[in-house]
């Protein structure tokens, strides 16, 4: 059940990316502004915020993380 | 506008439109839990009313919702983070002080940016509005500090929820080995374990002690005053186990493995739900940073043209 989560995150990040080689290779003069200076930010930009979304997804699926419980003596 | 420009425009629509529609209308089955959880979903709505919702969004004891309210509201909160943290505000008292300079600092910097913002400008009107950002500063920052200790002291009955089931198996082992009583095995438990959930115990083995309580009344004081449900499930069951004579060990291992039981099921609810809640931040992450990148497409050739003009 998990895995079908963690594969819709991984759809989802990729999904956009597919979309722009696609319009990379069908009509490349119309990714043209993303090749000026404002353009290269604005795709920074985009792409760190699909990566941060991707890390909040990735977080609300993972799995709880089982850590030992500290011993007293070890923690004083 | 040019040919060109038009059919990057239509594109930008089709192509966004299509890409929320996609997620949107996945095609695949509802599995039986899905619609367990759908249909349980609904029926609640169904069900709830006014005052429900508002207890559901509000927590407290007490329907008043205010200042001395929020602070008793956040008392429990307190506490059992004081359980972890020296610097955390216990007593009303230093909490309201807490909140206080808080929401002081978050007027004092509103008002300074506004002024700053005023002065820089030159627009004069600008300082008008300098009270209203600051109360908008101070009230934020002292209700954000609210939210976290509500955020973290959720984080930690989580934690203790989790924990608490192999605090009492390791009492459980002590017992079965017969080196303790049933209550100097939790007591050898608790001071084993560096953990909140073993802190908690502890606390209820020091009420009863000093107020000369039986330990189910103990546990259900600790778990009143900290907000811990799992306590007052573990005094019940002490109390049914003293009832009818079970043995402790027994009731321990049958807590232990109910606790476990149930934390799984909340979590494959949670992984149920997933995919409905995940649908916001799917669209605010991907799909608004590509509307806004087609955007971007669309228009800066516009802009381009407009400012040769």
């Amino acid at each position: 059940m998990r895995s079908g989560v963690e594969a819709s995150v991984i759809l989802l990040a990729f999904l956009p990316f597919v979309f722009l080689v696609t319009l990379q290779l069908l009509a490349p003069a119309l990714l043209a502004p993303f090749r000026s200076a404002a353009g290269e930010v604005v795709f920074g930009l985009a792409v760190a915020w699909m990566a941060l979304g991707y890390g909040v997804l990735q977080r609300m699926s993972e799995p709880p993380r089982e850590s030992r419980l500290r011993l007293r003596e070890v923690a004083e | 506008m040019t040919a060109a420009l038009a059919a990057a425009l239509v594109l930008s629509v089709v192509g966004g439109f299509s890409i929320a529609a996609l997620y949107l209308a996945w095609p695949r089955r509802l599995t039986a839990e899905e619609w367990v959880v759908h249909r349980r979903a609904v029926l609640q709505v169904a069900d709830a009313t006014g005052g429900q919702r508002r207890r559901a969004w509000f927590p407290v004891r007490s329907t008043s919702i205010g200042i001395g309210g929020l602070m008793r509201s956040s008392e429990p909160d307190r506490l059992l983070l004081a359980l972890s943290s020296d610097r955390m505000p216990v007593t009303t008292e230093a909490a309201a002080r807490r909140l206080l300079l808080l929401a002081g600092s978050g007027a004092a910097a509103g008002i300074a940016a506004v002024t700053a913002l005023t002065l820089v400008e030159g627009a004069y009107w600008l300082a008008a509005t300098a009270p209203v950002v600051g109360v908008i500063g101070g009230v934020s920052l002292a209700a954000g500090q609210l939210a976290l200790w509500n955020y973290r002291s959720r984080r930690l009955r989580a934690e203790v929820a989790r924990r608490l089931p192999r605090v009492l198996t390791g009492a459980r082992v002590l017992l079965e080995s017969g080196a303790a009583t049933a209550e100097g095995a939790l007591a050898a438990a608790v001071a084993t374990y560096a953990d909140p959930s073993a802190d908690l115990v502890r606390e209820a083995l020091r009420v009863k002690e000093v107020q000369r309580l039986e330990l189910e009344a103990a546990l259900d004081e600790v778990a009143e005053r900290y907000r811990v449900e799992d306590l007052h499930r573990l005094a019940d069951t002490f109390r049914i186990g003293r009832r009818y004579g079970t043995g402790m060990a027994a009731l321990l291992a049958d807590f232990a493995q109910a606790a476990r039981s149930g934390w799984h099921a909340r979590y494959r609810e949670r992984i149920t739900r997933a995919p409905v809640l995940m649908t916001v931040p799917a669209l605010v992450f991907f799909v608004m940073p590509l509307l806004a990148l087609v955007m971007y497409l669309v228009f800066s050739p516009l802009l381009g043209t407009l400012s040769r003009l």
